[in-house]
C-alpha cells in the first residue's frame, strides 16, 4: 500500500528522535482518520479534536508501540476509543443517524481540469455526496466496519479486533452494509 | 456491485469531497510530536538541514554585548582617571636669595695694598675654585639632567644658568669664603661643627656683643645641617631628588654659617665691591632674618 517505509519502521524512527518519520506518517493517515470521524456523525469541528487527541495519544504512546502489531490497527483502536468516550462524556447523546448530514458544511472543490468544468464538477459533487450520505445512513456497527475497511484498510481480522466482536460478525456486518450501498448507487450509476 | 468496487467507489468520492482537517490543527499535531522529541516541525518532504540563527535573532544579542562593553570602558576609564595621582608639572623655582644677572665686572678691581700676607695663596685659591665650582656647577646640572626625565620637568636649563651665575660670583670671591660643595654640605656639617665653635672662642672679645647671636644661629644652622638627611642622589627618587637638587643647587652659594657669611660680606666691603656686598647682605637677611649684622658689613650710609 505505501512505497518506502512501514508505518511501524516510521513510528518507531520517531520514537528514537526522528520527527520526520512522524510527519510522514502523519500525512499517511490525517484525512482518513479525519473521514472516520466525520461519517461516525461528528461534526468538522468535533472532527478536528478528535483528530488531535488521537495523534496526541500516538505522541505520548509511541515508545510503547510494540512493532509485532500493525499500527493501523493501533490508531483506529484509539480512534475509536476517543470518539466513543466522546459521546459518553454527552448527556443528550446524538444519534450517529441524526449527526450525519451537516447541512452547514461548505461546497468543496474538485481537483483537475476535468472537474473544473461546472456540470462535471455538479455532477461528482451530487454523486460524492450520495454516496457518503449512503455510508452515513448505515446502521453504526455497520458503518463502523464499512469505515475501518475502506478507511484503515483494516482486515476482517482486524476489524474484529478493534471493535471487539467475532470475526463473522463482523463479517455479516460488512456485508449487509456492502448490499444497502449497492442499493444506494444504484439510482445514480 | 462487489464489495471492492463499494470501497473504491467511496474512496473516490471522499477524494472529490476533499475533506481535510484545518491547518491549525495540523500544525498542533506536528508541533506537539517536535516539542516532543525536542526538535522543530518541519515538511516530511523537505531535506534535513542545519538549524541556522537567522539574523534577526542575532542583533539583540550584538547590541548587548555593544552596551556591556561601552559600559565596561566607560567604567574603567573613570576609574582610571579617578586613581591617576594628579600631576602638575612644577613651576620652576626662583632662589629667593637669587641675584638678577649682571655680567661680571672684567676687570677686577685691584685689592689694596694692605692685602693681607695670604693674598698670593688666596689668589691661587681664587684660580682653582672657579674651575673647581663651574665643575661642580656641571655636575650638577646633568646630574638634575638626568633626575628629571625628559619632557617630565625643564629644570635644567635654569640650573646651568644659576651655576653659571655663582662661578661668577665665586670668582670674585676670596677662598676662604668660597661655597663648599653642595653635595658635601650636610656630609661636611656634622665634622666641621666643632671647629667652628673653637673658631668661635678665639674670637677677639670686642665682637662677642654682636656675634652672641650670631653664635646662636651658626649653632642652629650647623644643627639644622647635620639634621638634614643627605640629598637623594638616586634617579629613581623622582621629583622629590629633583626638588632637593635645586635646593642643593641655592644653597652653594650660600656659606656654611651666618658668621662666614658677615665675614665674607664685611671683606667685599673693605675691597670696595659694594654692589656685591650689597647683594650678599640682601641674601643673608632673607636666610637670617633674626641675626644682627654688624655695622662693618652694612652699607656706609651717606657715601653711596
Amino acid at each position: 500500500m505505501n512505497a518506502g517505509p512501514t508505518d511501524e519502521e516510521l513510528l518507531a524512527a520517531y520514537a528514537a528522535g526522528d520527527a520526520r518519520a512522524f510527519g510522514e506518517l502523519y500525512e499517511r493517515h490525517e484525512r482518513p482518520v479525519f473521514r472516520y470521524f466525520l461519517r461516525q456523525g461528528a461534526a468538522a469541528a468535533l472532527a478536528e479534536d478528535l483528530l488531535q487527541e488521537t495523534w496526541m495519544a500516538v505522541i505520548r504512546n509511541a515508545e510503547r508501540f510494540e512493532p509485532r502489531a500493525k499500527f493501523t490497527t493501533w490508531l483506529y483502536t484509539v480512534a475509536r476509543s476517543k470518539m466513543i468516550d466522546h459521546w459518553r462524556g454527552k448527556d443528550d447523546a446524538v444519534s450517529l443517524d441524526d449527526a450525519a448530514n451537516d447541512p452547514d458544511e461548505a461546497p468543496l472543490e474538485v481537483a483537475g481540469s476535468e472537474a473544473d468544468r461546472p456540470d462535471v464538477r455538479a455532477v461528482s459533487r451530487a454523486q460524492a455526496r450520495a454516496f457518503v450520505e449512503a455510508v452515513e445512513a448505515l446502521p453504526a456497527a455497520q458503518r463502523e466496519a464499512f469505515l475501518l475497511q475502506a478507511e484503515g484498510g483494516l482486515s476482517l481480522e482486524e476489524i474484529a479486533l478493534v471493535t471487539q466482536a467475532g470475526h463473522e460478525t463482523v463479517k455479516s456486518r460488512l456485508r449487509y452494509a456492502m448490499t444497502k450501498l449497492r442499493s444506494a448507487m444504484e439510482d445514480w450509476e | 456491485m462487489s464489495g471492492d468496487r463499494c470501497v473504491r467507489g467511496y474512496r473516490a468520492a471522499t477524494d472529490t469531497l476533499d475533506e481535510r482537517p484545518s491547518a491549525a490543527t495540523r500544525a498542533a499535531i506536528l508541533a506537539a510530536a517536535a516539542r516532543q522529541v525536542q526538535a522543530a516541525p518541519r515538511d516530511a518532504r523537505e531535506p534535513i538541514a542545519a538549524p541556522r540563527v537567522s539574523p534577526r535573532k542575532r542583533w539583540p544579542y550584538a547590541a548587548a554585548a555593544a552596551v556591556l562593553l561601552s559600559s565596561l570602558a566607560v567604567m574603567m576609564a573613570t576609574r582610571t582617571e579617578r586613581e591617576m595621582p594628579t600631576f602638575t608639572a612644577p613651576t620652576e623655582r626662583v632662589p629667593e636669595n637669587a641675584a638678577p644677572a649682571k655680567p661680571v665686572p672684567s676687570p677686577e678691581p685691584p685689592l689694596p695694598a694692605a692685602a693681607p700676607p695670604a693674598s698670593q695663596e688666596i689668589a691661587s685659591t681664587q684660580a682653582s675654585v672657579p674651575a673647581r665650582a663651574e665643575k661642580q656647577a656641571k655636575a650638577d646640572s646633568s646630574r638634575a639632567g638626568a633626575t628629571i626625565a625628559a619632557g617630565e620637568v625643564k629644570v635644567a636649563p635654569a640650573a646651568e644658568a644659576r651655576a653659571k651665575e655663582e662661578v661668577a660670583v665665586l670668582r670674585d670671591t676670596p677662598a676662604p669664603a668660597a661655597a663648599p660643595p653642595p653635595s658635601a654640605s650636610a656630609e661636611v656639617a656634622p665634622a666641621a661643627l666643632p671647629a667652628q665653635l673653637a673658631k668661635r672662642q678665639a674670637a677677639p672679645a670686642g665682637e662677642a656683643t654682636g656675634r652672641r647671636r650670631n653664635e646662636s644661629a651658626d649653632m642652629a644652622s650647623a644643627e639644622r645641617s647635620a639634621v638634614r638627611p643627605a640629598p637623594a642622589t638616586s634617579p629613581a627618587t623622582g621629583l622629590g631628588a629633583t626638588t632637593d637638587a635645586v635646593r642643593t643647587e641655592a644653597d652653594a652659594s650660600k656659606p656654611s654659617s651666618a658668621s662666614e657669611w658677615l665675614e665674607r660680606i664685611i671683606k667685599l666691603r673693605r675691597a670696595g665691591r659694594h654692589d656685591e656686598a650689597d647683594v650678599e647682605l640682601k641674601r643673608f637677611r632673607e636666610s637670617y632674618p633674626q641675626v644682627t649684622v654688624p655695622a662693618e658689613a652694612l652699607p656706609a650710609t651717606g657715601t653711596r
